[in-house]
C-alpha cells in the first residue's frame, strides 16, 4: 500500500495532493476502469435496478450525501456495500470508511422509534445475509 | 439505510466497473500475511507508475524528501513543477 500511495502521489505531484479528491480518481487510476454515476433524476425504479445490478455482480459502489443528515456528512465519501430487500422494503447498507460516524437514522444501530421486534427481525436478516457471503 | 431515505438525502450513487467479482478477488499471499489483489491490468496506470518508479529509483535518488520548489515536505508548490533531480545535484 505505501508503494501504490507513493505511485499516487508522483502522478499528482507530492503527497499532499492527495488529500481529499473523488473515489471516482482513485478508482480509475488504481484499476484503469470506467466508473459511472447515477443520479436521483433518473427514477427511483431505474436507480434500484442501477443499484441491484452493481450489487449482483459485486462492483465496487460509493456516494457522498447532499447534505449533513442522519449522522452522514456531505463532503465525504461513504461505501454502499448491497442492497437488501427484506419484509417488501429495499435497504442499502453504507459504510463510513473512517469505520466510525455511522449512519443513525431509521433501521440503524441507534433507531430507538422502529418497533422492537422489527428491528430485531431486520437486524437477524442482515447477520444471515453477512453469514453466507 | 432504507432506500427511499437514500433516495432522498444522498440522490446518486457511483459504481466502478472493475472486473466481476473484484471485490471477492483477494487471496492472502506468502508475504507477511497481507492481502493483494488476484488480478491486475495491463492497462492499470498505477501499474505503469510503478514500472517507472522502480526504474526511476535504480537511476535516480528521486522524491526522497522535496521538489525543488517546496519549503517543506509535500507543500502545494509541487503541484506547479514537480522536478526531481538526479543524484549529486541540488
Amino acid at each position: 500500500m505505501p508503494l501504490l500511495e507513493k505511485a499516487s502521489a508522483k502522478f499528482f505531484g507530492t503527497y499532499e495532493n492527495l488529500n481529499g479528491g473523488w473515489g471516482d480518481i482513485a478508482f480509475q487510476q488504481m484499476t484503469g476502469y470506467p466508473v459511472k454515476w447515477f443520479r436521483h433524476t433518473i427514477g427511483r425504479e431505474k436507480m434500484l435496478e442501477a443499484i441491484k445490478t452493481a450489487d449482483d455482480a459485486h462492483h465496487v459502489m460509493w456516494l457522498e450525501p447532499m447534505k449533513k443528515t442522519m449522522g452522514l456528512y456531505s463532503g465525504h465519501q461513504y461505501s454502499l456495500l448491497s442492497h437488501i430487500n427484506w419484509d417488501g422494503k429495499d435497504f442499502v447498507q453504507v459504510r463510513n470508511p473512517w469505520g466510525k460516524g455511522e449512519y443513525n437514522g431509521p433501521w440503524s444501530d441507534y433507531d430507538k422509534k422502529t418497533d422492537a421486534t422489527k428491528l430485531a427481525a431486520f437486524r437477524a436478516h442482515v447477520k444471515q445475509l453477512k453469514k453466507h457471503e | 439505510m432504507e432506500f427511499d431515505d437514500y433516495m432522498k438525502y444522498i440522490g446518486y450513487v457511483t459504481v466502478g466497473y472493475y472486473l466481476d467479482n473484484f471485490k471477492d478477488s483477494y487471496f492472502q499471499t506468502s508475504l507477511a500475511g497481507s492481502y493483494q489483489p488476484a488480478y491486475y491490468t495491463l492497462n492499470n496506470p498505477v501499474k505503469q507508475h510503478l514500472y517507472l518508479a522502480a526504474d526511476a529509483v535504480a537511476q535516480y535518488q528521486f522524491m526522497d524528501e522535496r521538489c525543488s520548489d517546496e519549503k517543506k515536505t509535500g507543500s502545494s508548490a509541487g503541484r506547479r513543477e514537480v522536478t526531481f533531480y538526479m543524484e549529486g545535484q541540488s
